[in-house]
């Protein structure tokens, strides 16, 4: 006989009392130029970055053209021929630890930078992106001196000048993951930030100064698409590593057909959470809270498919809906909140019109009665129940805080219906049985499979994708490959 | 009574297409006359259509459910054995090498390689996990191991020079990870591709796993380019930039991989370039586990 899962009812008797982080560490410019051959360019369009939460204009910067990139990969390619390339390798490794060290004392003001630029959670730029992207680096540092024993009998030699460009989501530890492992193999870069998280990275700019890392090794400019386009075609660019969308990583990769040029994609996702029957339901509960709620979803490896084996479907979404009700969306400087801003209104109306879909296609909606902040672009913790395999919200990316919810019966349908998807960059496995988890490991087209546990990042860990989620790996040994010639 | 003659006129061999595991001939049926490839061709090349290559890349995405879960030893096993296959029909791979125009030396030294690489590959198929992928340290209670998995369905344009040296570098790293696919030899190289199909057939290799096309790259670089279910796609270095630059721009409608070869000027140089194991991780995919290691 089926039972009616109990509801709690968590009430509105006790609200928390605000609990912000200070603003007044951050020492912040009223604007930023790029930051090339080791000095502040303040040319090109200028256009703003603003906080998502308060809608406020924080600082200008300038979205840099084609003679300015021109101008940055011609300082990198000096500093990689006369500096950087030809410095001993374990001099290279001092610099990045230093890099880690500074990146580890501005840790605080970093965190309430990424906040206020991008709308994350304090609680999660304070422990997540600062702390990892600090560890990129100090995990990378150790490699500089040891790439011969990465990659042994291969010789490997570095490429040149690296273009990089870093999406809005994760504005520093993008950056960490993608300048570590360039400079510890003994590249140079040209880096472009998100058009709306500028400013970690001109931050970080300041930082490398005062590391007093040669001028011209690393090179960091703001801009939109185009400011991309540029980096991508310039013809001494020896390597592109892009993290985005997959519509713009297929147009890189189209746009660099015939040259020489090396690419790694880290694109986008629609991961699958698989909870089965056997597993631990409160960590389960909380390990896809964690999956797609984290940074309000903006996470490229998002666990936004939920799977549930179909016998626990009912008391795992009753559950989930507890759970939920308990999030708290607002202020990302406060240390209590869960959900912080949407990056942009751009974004936000993005996944509005998603969650429109759902509820049009037929998919039943939930959201808790939260009240959202009246200045900011925000959006309640969302999730969908009776979702067709069909549907735009199983099979597209959303990148927001909101999770689809699909059924299967056994390990087999699980593993079909979670490839189902041209993705295939993260995926996450809930039993108790280790057998069951290195089976479905095994199965699932997925770059990153996470057993009992979901969005773990740790700098020795492979991370990126398989099919159109792009290819190329970054943290570990493997993730010093795409910055090197081995053979 | 007709008196016999004193030599009988030889059984000549019918080339055809392998598909499926069997010898097809072209679904178009069209040849390219051995008179008109300029080649070494002694019969006439079956020439594969974009229907005959759709037919290839059904076989081999049919195959590798198969083949990459075969266990690395038996994919060792049957990668040595093509070697062994291989062996046994030298005279006729000579015979064929030195048709295209190269000297016995040549002929021998080429065969002597291609043998060698195969070699080198089947004894990869157990060693890829071990040399490139492991466990990883991270700061949390996880046993993390990175292994190597294939990329799916490989597409392969064989070059005109050292086609058996290409040939067989193509299979085994290809096969070696787990990969099935296809191969598009040029009318230069398509007698002995076809040849080595026989050494395919003939070596406990699950029929699709690795299917040999004879044809035009310039017919079919589009049609196979632009195939949404081949995952990664390989072309030599210098050799064809025009099937290499379609290739990649075909490519990133399915963000497929493009491995591009080298090609040395030395058969030395070629060899060790294409035994390196590189060519083989290019094709497989690091995925990586996290299992909770924090329970007693």
């Amino acid at each position: 006989m089926a039972t009616t899962p109990r509801t709690l009812l968590f009430g509105d008797l006790w609200s928390y009392a605000p609990a912000p982080e200070s603003k007044d560490i951050l020492r912040l410019k009223p604007r930023y130029g790029h930051y090339i051959d080791g000095s502040f360019v303040e040319e090109g369009q200028v256009f703003t970055s603003s906080n998502p939460a308060t809608e406020e204009v924080i600082a200008e910067v300038f979205a840099a053209d084609e003679a300015l990139i021109d101008r940055a990969v011609k300082a990198a390619r000096r500093a990689y021929e006369k500096v950087w390339s030809v410095m001993p390798p374990s001099h290279r490794a001092r610099y990045l630890y230093r890099i880690a060290r500074l990146l580890q004392e501005h840790a605080r003001e970093l965190a309430v930078l990424e906040s206020v630029d991008g709308g994350k959670p304090i609680k999660e730029s304070r422990d997540v992106d600062v702390p990892l992207a600090a560890a990129h680096f100090f995990y990378y540092a150790g490699w500089a001196d040891k790439l011969p024993y990465a990659f042994p009998g291969q010789a490997p030699r570095p490429l040149g000048v690296a273009g990089q460009i870093i999406p809005w989501n994760f504005p520093l530890l993008m950056l960490a993951w993608k300048i570590a492992p360039a400079l510890a193999a003994g590249n140079t870069v040209v880096l472009k930030s998100a058009e709306t998280t500028p400013l970690s990275a001109f931050r970080f700019a300041e930082i490398l100064e005062e590391a007093g890392l040669p001028a011209g090794v690393v090179n960091i400019v703001s801009g939109a698409g185009a400011t991309g386009a540029a980096i991508v075609r310039h013809p001494d660019v020896d390597k592109v590593a892009f993290t985005g969308s997959t519509a713009v990583g297929k147009a890189i990769q189209r746009e660099i057909a015939g040259s020489r040029k090396r690419l790694t994609l880290e694109l986008g996702g629609k991961g699958a959470n698989i909870v089965f029957d056997d597993a631990p339901m409160e960590q389960a509960i909380e390990g896809v809270i964690a999956g797609i709620y984290f940074n309000q979803g903006h996470v490229c490896c998002a666990g936004s498919r939920l799977f549930l084996q179909e016998s626990i479907h009912d008391d795992f979404v009753a559950r989930l809906r507890d759970r939920v009700a308990t999030l708290r969306v607002g202020d990302p400087l406060d240390k209590n909140t869960d959900i912080g801003a949407i990056n942009s209104r751009q974004q936000l109306e993005k996944i509005r019109a998603l969650v429109q879909s759902g509820v049009d296609e037929g998919a039943t909606l939930y959201q808790p009665a939260c009240t959202l902040p009246p200045k900011g672009y925000f959006h309640a913790p969302t999730f969908f129940t009776g979702v067709a395999p069909s549907h735009r919200i199983a099979q597209e990316e959303i990148f927001g805080p909101v999770l689809s919810i699909l059924t299967f019966r056994t390990p087999e349908e699980a593993v079909e219906r979670a490839n189902r998807t041209p993705y295939g960059l993260s995926a996450g496995v809930w039993t108790d049985k280790g057998s069951r988890l290195l089976y479905m490991a095994q199965r699932l087209q997925a770059g990153v499979v996470w057993g009992n546990s979901f969005n773990r990042f740790d700098p020795t860990s492979p991370f990126g994708g398989v099919k159109e989620s792009g290819f190329g790996r970054e943290g570990g040994r493997q993730g010093l490959l795409p910055y090197l010639e081995v053979s | 009574m007709a008196s016999r003659s004193p030599r009988p006129p030889a059984v000549r061999k019918t080339l055809k297409l392998y598909i499926g595991g069997a010898f097809v001939r072209s679904e178009s049926g069209r040849t390219l006359l051995a008179a008109e490839t300029q080649g070494p061709a002694l019969s006439n090349l079956p020439r594969a259509s974009r229907k005959d290559a759709r037919d290839a890349v059904t076989h081999a995405r049919s195959a590798l459910q198969g083949w990459s879960r075969a266990t690395p030893f038996l994919r060792g096993q049957i990668l040595y054995r093509m070697a062994e296959m291989l062996q046994g029909r030298e005279a006729t791979f000579l015979t064929l090498l030195r048709g295209g125009g190269a000297s016995e030396a040549a002929a021998k030294a080429e065969f002597e390689a291609a043998l060698d690489v195969l070699i080198s590959y089947a004894g990869w198929c157990d060693k890829y996990d071990a040399v490139f992928g492991g466990t990883n340290p991270v700061a949390a209670p996880f046993f993390n191991v990175s292994s190597l998995e294939p990329t799916g369905v490989v597409a392969v344009f064989l070059p005109t020079r050292w086609p058996l040296l290409g040939l067989a570098a193509a299979t085994g790293a290809v096969l070696s990870g787990g990969n099935t696919g296809l191969v598009v030899a040029p009318p230069s190289a398509g007698e002995a591709a076809l040849e080595f199909a026989e050494v395919l057939a003939t070596s406990d290799l699950p029929g699709g796993a690795w299917n040999v096309l004879t044809g035009l790259h310039d017919e079919l670089r589009d049609p196979v380019g632009g195939h949404r279910d081949i995952n990664a796609f390989v072309v030599f270095e210098d050799r064809d930039p025009a099937t290499r630059a379609t290739l990649q721009r075909l490519a990133a409608d399915s963000v497929a991989r493009v491995a591009t070869w080298p090609l040395a000027e030395t058969l030395e140089s070629a060899v060790s370039g294409l035994s390196n194991p590189w060519r083989g991780v290019e094709l497989l995919e690091t995925k990586t586990a996290w299992h909770p290691a924090g329970g007693r």
